[in-house]
């Protein structure tokens, strides 16, 4: 077995905490492991004693006491370079290690010789040594991480990979450890997930500091991407890549011409629609084209669509069937990216357009989504979990947007977005055979994500905009038998499990 | 009468000829057009629907991978149970009490 490096950089720290670290680590049941400490100066003599003691019971601690100060993250590049192991994991000496977690990360790197970096789940374990925070994380998704290293706890490098991109970079201090996984990630042959908790913390890793801009900035350049990395209002940040030329999008909006009462207005909800979409549009180069039911030549329900010469209108004299009337509005459209749009939103965010072209700017991301509201401003959708069946995620919740760590505020990759507002790629659209006319009303987004990922394109959701979205005022949501057996028939195995959704919202 | 009347005469006689020409055309082949760009619609959706049955038929197809994949790893697992059983202590006392009952057993069938 390759012998694991344990590597970590110790300043002023908690003795009981410490104490109860080496236990994790002595008690390892993977036996090939050496530990590199690195105490920075000056060390407090009850720590010293307790580092040689533990020294001395077990030979595998190769301690080190500095003596200059030089800082957790300098102490911590001492202890990268005296690991010899095939494997380096970086600890915390404020947590603890699960007693499997050197060996199932030793299984893992034994099955696959090409993995060059891994990280596992982890939790919080509190004062009372109550287990709780349980952080079940996604498969890897390079989008979430360009702005929350999620990753973070427990990361093992392969030694190989850590010579090759350099060890920390002391200057972005407590950012130094995102931008080392950045950096791994970028050049990693193979990454790897223990969808375990292998890492008991004592603390919420910070998620930001002054340096993580600068971190994520230095990722884009390197990885080659023009985006505007911005700090968002309530913490965290958000990277929007610039649009390549001057894309053309295509709104198509399928209609009945049907009116509701919203926020206790009776409203033709396609009215609605375009008005807002045309008053609250900041992207300009866009059309509209409006598909509308047409039964024996005349309008199902007469509707006043404004005069625009972006608007196009399409009649559609045959039965209900949502996906055929997005496909036929697709196919008499000409954008380079296609939005489907329900007629039962409202447009807010003049940047709401620019903001989907722009997801779609991120390598292989074929598809994206915004966060959409019900009329009371709780969560219609923030993109779609297949666990434990497809739907919505988050529906019914509050969109947390003070919480800059939650899920409802971080871009990512989804398993799926709903198409009550989604953009996609024409050429990937015109490849997958655009919705399946075999869905008529439910599940045909489902099915479309599936198709898309199954064709190697990721789907990204976005907190960045928001819609309104007044759900099932427009037509009945209960799906037909027909509909789920053909879902089951064509994607059962997608459900249960969310790669990118591990926990619920 | 005039030479220029005569020029006029035939002038209009010709804008009726290409008049009377380019309704024929309009009436003939914008009505073909017509035929032709809505036969072009009608492939491309066909084209799109069997995209998406060659796209559902290989995620069927992926389904029953899956389902293959299931059963292989299942049936790996009972064998292991099986073998694992086999070479238990409780299998090979069981067995040594047994023995006589199937020596016992043997003779009778022989005899």
């Amino acid at each position: 077995m390759p012998l694991i490096s344990v590597v970590s950089g110790l300043v002023d720290p908690n003795i009981d905490d410490l104490r109860a670290c080496i236990k994790s680590v002595i008690s390892q049941t993977c036996e090939d492991w050496e530990w590199c400490i690195v105490a920075d100066y000056p060390t407090e003599p009850t720590i010293k004693k307790l580092l040689i003691k533990a020294a001395n019971n077990d030979s595998r601690l190769r301690i080190h006491f500095r003596n200059t100060h030089g800082g957790e993250y300098e102490a911590l590049q001492e202890a990268f370079d005296a690991a010899a192991g095939t494997f380096v994991a970086v600890l915390n000496t404020h947590s603890e290690l699960h007693c499997n977690a050197l060996s199932e990360v030793a299984a893992v790197f034994d099955q696959n010789n090409e993995v060059d970096y891994l990280y596992t789940d982890e939790d919080i374990v509190n004062a009372d040594g109550v287990h709780t925070n349980v952080f079940l994380k996604p498969e890897f998704d390079p989008i979430r991480l360009m702005t929350n290293n999620y990753c973070s706890n427990l990361s093992v490098f392969r030694s190989t990979l850590l010579d090759k991109i350099g060890g920390i970079r002391q200057k972005y201090a407590e950012a130094a450890m995102y931008d080392l996984i950045l950096r791994a990630t970028e050049q990693a042959r193979v990454i790897s997930h223990i969808p375990k908790v292998l890492y008991h913390g004592n603390a919420q890793t910070p998620s930001e500091g002054p340096n993580t801009q600068k971190v994520i900035e230095d990722h884009l350049a390197r990885i080659g991407l023009k985006a505007n990395v911005s700090r968002r209002e309530h913490g965290g940040f958000s990277v929007t890549p610039e649009i390549a030329g001057d894309v053309k999008v295509s709104v198509v909006i399928p209609t009945r011409g049907t009116s509701k009462v919203v926020w206790g207005v009776n409203t033709c909800l396609v009215n609605n629609a375009i008005e807002s979409l045309l008053r609250n549009t900041d992207y300009k180069n866009f059309e509209v084209i409006v598909i509308y039911d047409f039964k024996s030549g005349i309008p199902v329900n007469p509707i006043s669509i404004p005069e625009d010469p972006r608007v196009k209108i399409l009649p559609y004299d045959a039965p209900f069937n949502f996906s055929e009337k997005c496909n036929l509005g697709v196919q008499s459209s000409n954008g380079e990216v296609v939005v489907l749009l329900n007629d039962d939103v409202q447009i807010e965010d003049p940047n709401w357009l620019s903001v989907l072209v722009s997801m779609l700017q991120f390598p292989n991301v074929g598809m994206a989504g915004p966060m959409l509201l019900l009329e009371d401003s709780r969560i219609q959708s923030a993109g779609h979990t297949n666990n434990p069946t497809p739907l919505n995620f988050g529906s019914g919740q509050w969109p947390a947007e003070m919480d800059a760590s939650s899920l409802f505020n971080i871009t990512r990759c989804v398993s799926g977005v709903t198409a009550a507002c989604a953009a996609i790629r024409r050429d990937t659209y015109d490849q997958l055979g655009g919705l399946s006319t075999d869905f008529p009303a439910s599940f045909n987004d489902v099915d479309f994500a599936n198709k898309l990922l199954e064709f190697g394109q990721s789907i990204v959701w976005t907190p960045l905009t928001r819609l309104y979205h007044f759900e099932s005022l427009s037509r009945d949501p209960t799906a037909s038998e027909h509909e789920l057996a053909m879902l089951n028939k064509r994607w059962s195995r997608t459900f249960g499990k969310d790669p990118f959704s591990p926990q619920p919202a | 009468m005039h030479v220029d009347d005569l020029r006029d005469a035939s002038r209009e006689r010709l804008l009726a000829e290409i008049g009377a020409l380019q309704h024929q055309f309009h009436v003939g082949y914008s009505s073909q057009i017509n035929d032709l760009t809505n036969q072009v619609k009608d492939l491309e959706m066909a084209l799109l629907k069997s995209r998406d049955h060659s796209r559902g038929l290989a995620a069927q197809v992926g389904e029953l991978i899956a389902a293959n994949d299931e059963l292989s790893l299942r049936i790996k697992q009972l064998r292991k149970a099986h073998e694992r059983a086999l070479n238990s202590r409780t299998w090979r006392i069981g067995r040594m009490v047994l023995l006589p009952v199937r020596v016992l057993k043997r003779l009778i069938k022989a005899s």
